[in-house]
């Protein structure tokens, strides 16, 4: 293992979430254009990534940019203001691509990038358009807002990078960036810029140090909250159709509400609570509206606001067993051992399963009688189950106690509710008797841990993790582990670490 | 119906007399785009049609050499003569049985999910867009979701044409500057537009200057989106007298409305010249998990039901023909010359999977509808005891007048005469 090795760092450009958060703070407008972006959530990568510029992609960036540089051309007198009157427009236009550019490009321009948005500006303000001083600087925003240096993350710019041995550091501005969109999600505000400025941002310590200052912001509630929806698919639960004869209490108000839940039961832990996964996966105490009280059973809770609330402690344990989870691993009309399982194995465990198989038989349905675990293990013992089922269905097994939207249950279908099983954790077989036990055993777990970690790299750098990126992960995890596997620990750990301040120069890449 | 055969010749004019219209009563003819129409005066279409799960196989094939009806295909019945069924053909994924085969079904190449090279709407639409400036020259329609996989359409190798699936969007972007706008302020739209995008031109030129191989091919993927953009830019809009299809007000379509609404702008696009190829993909190529199919009384998940095949699989894939239906009669209904705009037109239904229950690649059941200005002999099946689908896509590119003699991998060349004999 390379103490000193970096992974690649891929162009990539803002995704929907990053971009809506961008224009919230370099214009203050919030009317999150990038939802009307194409989807950038696939099946490739866990996490948001946006693809390539297709047509649809260019058409919508360019009706964004119109739509948002027409409301910023009212604020023209703030934007670019321009007290010497005609005489000085043009300066005052080259100012704005100056310093608003530096904003929008998140670092200096060259002069041949002001240049080219100075000639845009004298394009549209001479014939035949003619348009008067707040309509160039429009059009200059229109321009920036499309143009690759606001829409990538390579905020190196035109300089060439820094090359450190094999590898290339990555410059002040390149980790202002880097660090904002990784913990905010967002551009970077003015104390990373200044301190980019300052050549004040290259360091583990500096970056770690900046990491601790975001952690305390609003903004990075919603960056934890994100990567959970995303880790585990959560943010499915309000697209998620089931079958409104097994579970016609599932619409619109319940579904936001697991969702909600999720999102204040992951900010609480991890920013008001004791920060640790161990809580994450074990916690007793959920936050509950009146839609979600019928789940739980919990009698006292009405009202569409989310309270915090103890759930029975011999019921539930964590985020697996709340409803977000259950409901989104569940099936439409019952409960789904296999899809709660192969969520378990890849995303708790990093496991990975082989492609399925040619032939597949499937699970008879609760009209053949027999309860969900009989149906399936009948299921489980054909040709495919040594290869994949054996890896899914004992873990998917232990959620056997809820249904299709996390309601609690002990009978299935007539039959008692068998949710017992082992596998094989870090190496040893554990036993459980129920989904309790089995996350008790995931919360203690290397494996998950590292795994965790794994995937929190992965959020952070939009890329899979690599070889290059083993001694990085092994410092991460030490850092992680120093109080007790705390997550805001392993954020400032990852802004810090060699992965993300030094990257592996790709082929073909101009180097001086 | 009398089908249009090769030898009738008609000039446009002689069309017009014929029918006993004036030239004013055919706004799609316009001088310039009937240059590039098909021998018969009018212009040839392509439609694809892509959903996963496969079918099942007793419902949809004819049991002998005749054409029937199964239920799956029942709502084309009332079009048995413009119907071909070219059975036994299937993907070549030699490393790769499964799902996620839309990235080879109208590429006929890929590696793993992805196409590894432009697929046929892509080929045929760049082919027309020589002959003819179209408002939209392809369109990619899509009834999909959230974190669905790979999009049946390629511009490329690796690069994807990604689906609309805001029907709003795709109507603005179908029927727009019909009079929206003041033709002074469109001028002046245009030519700001123009201008950024020379800047923005100017700005990618400068930015891939010092980027990695790959990630420059990003950047050229960019630059061929802007030059998409830019020739939209001098396209013409689509005609005055082109009939828009209503749009549904409210937020949020359920699904069995937005299909409606998805192929009803498809069809009017076709009708009007807007546009002569046009591909959707409905649901994902991983198998649809999430959706179920309350209008029709399956409510169970799509993925679960097409595992389990039975009466509800039946049940969707027949509603899903129904909605395959909807847009051919609605072509079928256009008058062109003696046929109908069916007849000059080929609509094509594929799938990812040969069945639900069986994760195999081969065969495909693939469905025509059209004969596509005569060239596909209509009305039967023609069997066959295997081989690869490039043919067919070859056949296609050949239908729709861009000569070919195979598609996609070089190894799988070849056409399918016996499809127009």
């Amino acid at each position: 293992m390379d103490p000193n090795a970096a992974g690649p760092l891929p162009l990539r450009r803002l995704d929907s979430r990053e971009y809506n958060n961008t224009v919230r703070d370099l214009l203050g407008d919030a009317t999150r254009p990038g939802d009307k972006f194409p989807p950038d959530l696939g099946t490739e990568f866990t996490f948001r990534r946006a693809g390539l510029v297709s047509s649809l992609d260019y058409s919508t960036i360019e009706d964004a940019a119109e739509t948002l540089a027409l409301a910023a051309e009212k604020n023209v007198g703030t934007l670019a203001p321009c007290p010497g009157g005609v005489p000085a427009e043009e300066q005052c236009a080259r100012d704005f691509a100056k310093t608003f550019g530096q904003r929008a490009y998140r670092r200096p321009l060259d002069n041949r990038e002001i240049d080219s948005l100075v000639a845009l500006y004298k394009e549209v303000r001479n014939a035949p358009l003619s348009l008067p001083y707040a309509g160039g600087i429009r059009v200059m925003l229109q321009g920036m807002l499309q143009s690759p240096s606001f829409i990538y993350h390579w905020e190196s710019g035109p300089t060439a990078p820094l090359v450190e041995g094999k590898l290339v550091k990555l410059g002040g501005y390149e980790n202002a960036s880097q660090l904002s969109y990784f913990l905010w999600r967002s551009m970077p505000d003015a104390t990373l810029f200044d301190a980019a400025a300052a050549n004040k941002l290259g360091t583990q310590a500096e970056l770690e140090a900046q990491a601790k200052r975001m952690l305390a912001d609003p903004k990075a509630r919603a960056t934890v909250s994100e990567f959970v929806e995303e880790w585990l698919g959560l943010y499915q639960v309000t697209e998620r159709q089931k079958d409104a004869k097994v579970y016609p209490e599932f619409k619109d108000d319940l579904k936001a509400a697991m969702l909600e839940e999720a999102r204040a039961f992951v900010s609480n832990v991890v920013f008001d609570g004791d920060g640790r996964l161990g809580t994450l996966l074990t916690a007793t105490f959920s936050f509950v509206n009146g839609p979600l009280a019928g789940i739980y059973g919990l009698k006292d809770v009405t009202g569409t606001a989310m309270k915090q609330s103890p759930l029975t402690a011999t019921e539930r344990s964590g985020l697996l067993t709340q409803t977000a989870f259950l409901a989104v691993t569940g099936g439409t009309d019952g409960s789904h051992p296999v899809k709660r399982g192969k969520k378990v194995f890849e995303r708790l465990l990093c496991g990975e399963l082989p492609p399925p198989p040619a032939d597949v038989p499937n699970p008879k349905t609760a009209a053949d009688g027999g309860t969900t675990r009989q149906r399936f293990a009948e299921h489980g013992t054909n040709a495919c189950a040594a290869g994949c089922h054996a890896l899914m269905d004992p873990l998917g097994f232990a959620f056997e106690h809820y249904d299709g939207i996390g309601r609690y249950r002990v009978m299935d279908n007539g039959g008692q509710v068998d949710a017992s099983d082992s596998f094989e954790i870090d190496g040893v077989k554990k036993s459980y008797g129920n989904a309790r036990e089995l996350v008790g055993h995931l919360a203690s777990s290397q494996t998950v841990r590292n795994c965790f970690a794994q995937q929190w790299v992965e959020f952070a750098l939009r890329r899979h993790h690599a070889d290059a990126d083993r001694a990085s992960l092994q410092a991460i995890g030490a850092a992680f582990a120093r109080d007790g596997h705390n997550i805001r620990d392993l954020l400032v750990a990852v802004a810090g670490s060699r992965s993300f301040r030094y990257r592996t120069p790709s082929e073909g890449e101009v180097l001086r | 119906m009398t089908i249009i055969t090769k030898t009738d010749r008609y000039s446009r004019r002689a069309l017009l007399k014929r029918m006993g219209l004036a030239a004013g009563m055919l706004p799609l003819l316009h001088a310039e785009r009937a240059l590039a129409a098909g021998p018969n005066g009018f212009p040839k279409r392509l439609v694809l049609v892509t959903w996963p799960n496969g079918v099942i196989k007793s419902s949809f094939y004819p049991a002998g050499t005749e054409l029937t009806f199964g239920e799956t295909i029942k709502p084309l019945e009332p079009f048995a003569k413009k119907v071909l069924l070219p059975t036994g053909l299937g993907l070549n994924l030699a490393t790769y049985a499964g799902h996620f085969a839309w990235g080879a079904l109208w590429t006929g190449q890929a590696k793993g999910r992805t196409g590894q090279g432009p697929s046929i709407d892509q080929t045929i639409s760049e082919s027309i867009a020589k002959k003819v400036q179209l408002p939209v020259p392809l369109m990619n329609v899509g009834v999909r979701s959230i974190g669905d996989g790979q999009p049946s359409s390629w511009r490329s190798a690796g690069v994807k044409n990604v689906p609309e699936i805001d029907p709003v969007r795709l109507f603005n972007r179908v029927f727009a500057g019909g009079g929206m706008m003041p033709t002074m302020e469109l001028d002046k739209a245009r030519a700001t537009r123009k201008s950024v995008l020379d800047f923005v031109r100017r700005e990618l030129d400068n930015f891939g200057k010092r980027l990695g191989t790959e990630d420059r091919s990003k950047i050229g993927a960019h630059q061929e989106s802007l030059r998409d953009i830019e020739k939209r830019l001098s396209a013409p809009s689509a005609g005055a007298a082109c009939t828009k299809p209503g749009m549904p007000g409210g937020a949020k379509l359920d699904t069995p409305t937005m299909m409606k609404v998805m192929y009803d702008i498809m069809a009017a696009a076709l009708k009007c010249d807007v546009t002569r190829v046009a591909t959707i993909d409905l649901y994902d190529d991983g198998g649809g998990d999430g959706n179920s199919f309350g209008n029709i009384g399956v409510s169970r998940d799509y993925h679960a039901v097409a595992h389990g095949g039975g009466a509800d699989k039946v049940k969707i894939d027949n509603w899903l023909y129904s909605n395959v239906a909807n847009l051919v009669k609605q072509l079928d209904d256009t008058p062109e010359g003696p046929g109908t705009a069916l007849d000059n037109s080929v609509v094509v239904v594929g799938n990812g999977q040969e069945d639900g229950g069986s994760h195999k690649v081969s065969p495909i059941p693939f469905c025509l509808i059209g004969s596509c200005g005569g060239y596909f002999k209509t009305g039967r099946v023609v069997k066959y005891a295997s081989g690869p689908h490039n043919k067919l896509l070859a056949s296609i590119c050949n239908a729709m007048d861009h000569p070919v003699t195979g598609y996609g991998a070089p190894a799988l060349a070849g056409t399918l005469p016996e499809l127009s004999t």
